[in-house]
């Protein structure tokens, strides 16, 4: 596992390095840089100032200077700067990712500890009323367009809100869209507020998770369940929560396991449908910003997060399936 | 049963904390009280400096316009005025005088007691400063064409400033020499310390950022909401809201949301574009909801057609006439957009001081359009389109991917000339690679696009002859159309130097009547932008004319 191990970490060198070439390319060739841009708002802009700009931005050096260019301060933590916030994008990314976190790890957390159990049960009880219920809700969660969803939410929840005509619970009122009440402060204020605004778009989020989770699930037990070894545990009179737990569960869990390794970089790239319907300033809405506004060194610099992130979490996935069964061995 | 009851003490402080945080006011009348405003929109200002190009949106205007005053506003009649200055130099009162070499000096007298949100006080060497910095070659600004024109800025005292232009300009009272103002006394360490990335620089980027208008920076959320609150010590009108909220939500659908639940006090021209502003509007209407009006302010946004004038078919005069002849946009703008957006028949709107409401009217008669055709030599071919010389004529026809409103516009028009004979292919692409590369290159036949105008707007730079851009051109500049012709450059050029108002506007018009005869460009209609507000706040005015609907946020206040 050992030398496995190593020669999968070496791996990834050139493949992200290869993928920073990649990225950086596609999004320097893109046709319009910033300073054509700015010329089209100016009319009576003069050639020497075109040129003086472009000097400025170090648009006028060849691609693969400025590449090298940004590789290098790239290796000495520097991601460059963003044009449109002013920041370094590490740090502009590092508050972003942090916003996106805030949504995305409790609808991770929600959506499975709703998916295991129901997607656990709806297999057990196949066929069931429940089965059909939560089949029903799966494909309604996978097909749907998340975007629609959310203002979907928005429009009933925090419009519509039906439930003000009951007395007792006509005291919720939900933002519609938005990240923080200005001047709420800081400490425990904040962070309820913050929770007001998250509420959502969390479910929005988890939904989609919930959805494909369940099936997962499901599909797995089933397997699982039909195997002579379940069958031989129920013969030898053990309890069914026993045969469930101890012999099928972890053996059901082996697919999910790697299905959600693969979800985690994804946790990091945001939702940028979701984000930008709500408002909330997270990792993907920045880059649909950052990509539409020619922010080339913000894109650039989360695309190869990202890049790199899933490229760790396959290793991750591929260790954590050894690990779970034993039957795998890596060399 | 013994499980659940260690479990129910933490679950019940569980749901305790969470449903509290779902408590939230819910506003009816202004959305966070009587002395706070919040005003909604689509994009958040990259940064708040005056100056630099990557900070110059709308948005950053419009927030900054209340705590940065430079020195000269405009109302909503168009009228410029001063806050900062005693008064705005004239011809007539002699603090504006023409030199004997064609130069010109202008004398600006400031105000005394204005100060800096620091308590410093705000004086020439202010203004100057901004100027320097302006024209620094490290400085990234492109918007300095005004800034240029002038020779030299002395200050007499610090509260006078004489400012030197190289030759005549129209409008050399409209701003001090082009180039805002910055506080001296915290931006020159910055601003030398490394001059090309000023606009990186903590003031303008965050709070403190400080000011000199009547608000103060208080909050910048980023990727959130900006907060102002009133600044006492502002000489000027006092505010009587305390409070404004800037909120950037960057989906439209979900200010509508917000719009619709109260939580929106103002929303500005970028919220909420045109076609979900009328639908909306209509919505209010139909459910007779007075909790919130939508104006549609016709501004100076000019949808039009640019006609490549190098193009094998578009070169004759005639077939371009007969473009316009063949399209309906009187029905057009009644059924796309309720009659809310002018037609127009010039390039320039016509609140604009040299508007020629005499020109040529080119009405939808396909007759006229079809022997206009006939008459350049054009026959129809066995699938109607007409051909010459045994080409078809064929045009490509593009605008920015995505827009709704233009896509309904290009499918109306493609039928509409598809009748008279003229066979048009749509082809779209995303506004950076249209803006960017398309155009400034001249590689489109027929392209779709708006300019924005301004009350002190020229053709100085748009239909010279000697400013068409890409390849083949003749230098750099927005000629798109590759329009040429001689009079109209002769007086485009000369129009920023004239300094008789009756007589710039002759020449304007003049250039119109030109300008509208040879028809390089097909003008479509004037765009207007829906503005939106509680009726209870009163004095809430946009100009529908680049100056931000904050213009006159002292003024604005909260019915009882």
């Amino acid at each position: 596992m050992g030398r496995y191990l190593a020669r999968r970490l070496l791996q990834m060198i050139p493949l992200v390095i290869g993928l920073s070439v990649i990225i950086f390319m596609l999004l320097a060739i893109a046709p319009g840089d910033p300073v054509d841009l700015l010329i089209f708002g100016n009319p009576k802009i003069k050639a020497e100032d075109i040129s003086r700009l472009k000097r400025l931005y170090g648009l006028d050096q060849p691609y693969y200077i400025r590449y090298f260019k940004w590789m290098w301060a790239a290796l000495h933590g520097d991601l460059g700067y963003s044009r449109t916030y002013k920041v370094p994008v590490l740090s502009l990314m590092w508050t972003r990712i942090t916003n996106s976190l805030w949504l995305q790890i409790p609808a991770f957390l929600l959506a499975l500890a709703v998916a295991i159990p129901v997607g656990i049960y709806s297999a057990l009880r196949q066929y069931s009323s429940v089965d059909y219920a939560a089949t029903f809700f799966t494909f309604f969660g996978v097909s749907i367009p998340a975007f629609w969803f959310a203002i979907m939410m928005i429009y009933v929840v925090a419009v519509w809100h039906p439930w003000t005509a009951v007395p007792f619970l006509n005291w919720i009122n939900l933002p519609a869209g938005g990240f923080s009440t200005p001047g709420i402060g800081e400490g425990l204020p904040k962070y309820l507020d913050r929770l007001r605004y998250a509420f959502l778009p969390t479910i929005v989020l988890s939904l989609l998770f919930m959805a494909s989770y369940t099936r997962y699930t499901r599909s797995s037990m089933l397997e699982v369940v039909r195997q002579d070894y379940v069958r031989t545990a129920r013969a030898k009179g053990l309890r069914e929560r026993v045969v469930i737990n101890r012999h099928a569960l972890k053996n059901a869990m082996i697919p999910l396991a790697t299905i959600v390794a693969l979800s985690i970089p994804g946790l990091f790239a945001g939702a940028p449908l979701t984000e930008t319907v709500f408002g909330w300033p997270g990792v993907g809405r920045l880059l649909v910003e950052a990509t539409l506004g020619g922010d080339f060194a913000v894109a650039q610099g989360i695309i190869i997060f990202l890049a790199a992130l899933v490229i760790v979490f396959n290793l991750v996935a591929d260790i954590s399936y050894a690990m779970l069964d034993p039957r795998i061995r890596y060399d | 049963m013994r499980k659940w009851r260690w479990l129910s003490l933490p679950l019940a402080l569980v749901m305790t904390i969470g449903l509290s945080a779902l408590v939230g006011a819910g506003p009816a009348g202004p959305a966070a009280g009587p002395n706070t405003v919040v005003i909604y929109t689509q994009q958040e200002p990259s940064c708040l400096q005056p100056m630099p190009d990557a900070c110059q949106m709308f948005v950053g205007t419009m927030v900054a316009v209340n705590f940065l005053r430079d020195g000269v506003l405009y109302d909503q009649n168009w009228k410029y005025f001063s806050d900062m200055m005693e008064k705005l130099p004239s011809l007539k009162d002699g603090d504006w005088k023409v030199l004997p070499n064609n130069k010109m000096e202008v004398t600006w007298k400031i105000k005394r007691g204005n100060t800096w949100h620091d308590g410093k006080p705000v004086t020439a060497q202010d203004w100057i400063w901004a100027w320097r910095v302006n024209l620094h070659p490290d400085f990234p600004t492109a918007g300095r064409d005004v800034a240029q024109r002038v020779e030299s800025i002395t200050a007499p005292n610090p509260y006078t400033l004489v400012v030197k232009w190289k030759s005549k300009y129209a409008f050399a009272n409209h701003s001090v020499a082009g180039s805002s103002i910055l506080p001296k006394h915290i931006t020159e360490r910055m601003f030398r310390a490394n001059p090309g990335k000023f606009e990186q620089a903590a003031w303008g980027n965050g709070v403190p950022t400080v000011g000199n208008g009547p608000y103060v920076l208080k909050e910048w959320q980023k990727g959130s909401s900006i907060t102002l609150e009133a600044y006492p010590k502002w000489t000027g009108e006092k505010p009587t809201v305390q409070r404004i909220v800037f909120r950037f939500i960057s989906d439209t659908n979900t200010i509508i949301a917000n719009v619709l639940s109260g939580a929106a006090d103002a929303t500005d021209e970028t919220a909420i574009p045109f076609v979900q502003g009328l639908e909306l509007e209509t919505r209010l209407q139909r459910e007779g909801r007075r909790d919130f009006v939508m104006e549609a302010k016709p501004g100076l946004v000019w949808e039009h057609i640019d006609l490549n004038n190098d193009n094998v078919h578009l070169k004759d005069k005639r077939v371009r006439q007969a473009l316009i002849y063949a399209i309906n946009r009187e029905e057009l703008v009644q059924q796309l957009f309720q009659g809310k957006q002018a037609v127009s028949h010039s390039w320039l709107p016509e609140k604009h001081y040299g508007y020629n409401k005499n020109v040529k009217k080119y009405g939808f008669d396909q007759a006229r359009a079809r022997a206009l055709l006939a008459e350049a030599g054009y026959t129809p071919g066995s699938d109607g389109i007409m051909q010459k010389g045994g080409q078809k004529l064929s045009l490509t026809f593009m605008t920015t991917a995505g827009n709704r409103t233009r896509e309904q516009v290009q499918q109306v028009l493609q039928a509409q000339w598809r009748q008279v004979g003229v066979e048009v292919r749509i082809s779209n692409q995303p506004a950076r690679v249209y803006f960017g590369d398309t155009l400034p290159n001249r590689q489109y036949e027929m392209a779709m696009y708006a300019w924005v105008f301004g009350p002190e707007s020229d053709c100085e730079g748009l239909y010279t002859g000697d400013t068409i851009p890409g390849p083949g051109g003749t230098g750099e500049g927005q000629n798109y159309p590759a329009y040429k012709n001689e009079e109209v450059t002769r007086i485009c050029h000369a129009v920023p130097a004239e300094l008789d108002d009756a007589r710039r506007t002759q020449m304007l018009q003049r250039m119109q009547e030109i300008w509208v005869e040879d028809l390089p460009v097909i003008p479509l209609y004037l765009r207007s932008d829906y503005v939106g507000h509680k009726p209870g706040l009163q004095q809430f005015l946009p100009t529908g004319a680049g100056m931000p609907i904050t213009w006159n946020s002292p003024r604005w206040r909260w019915s009882r």
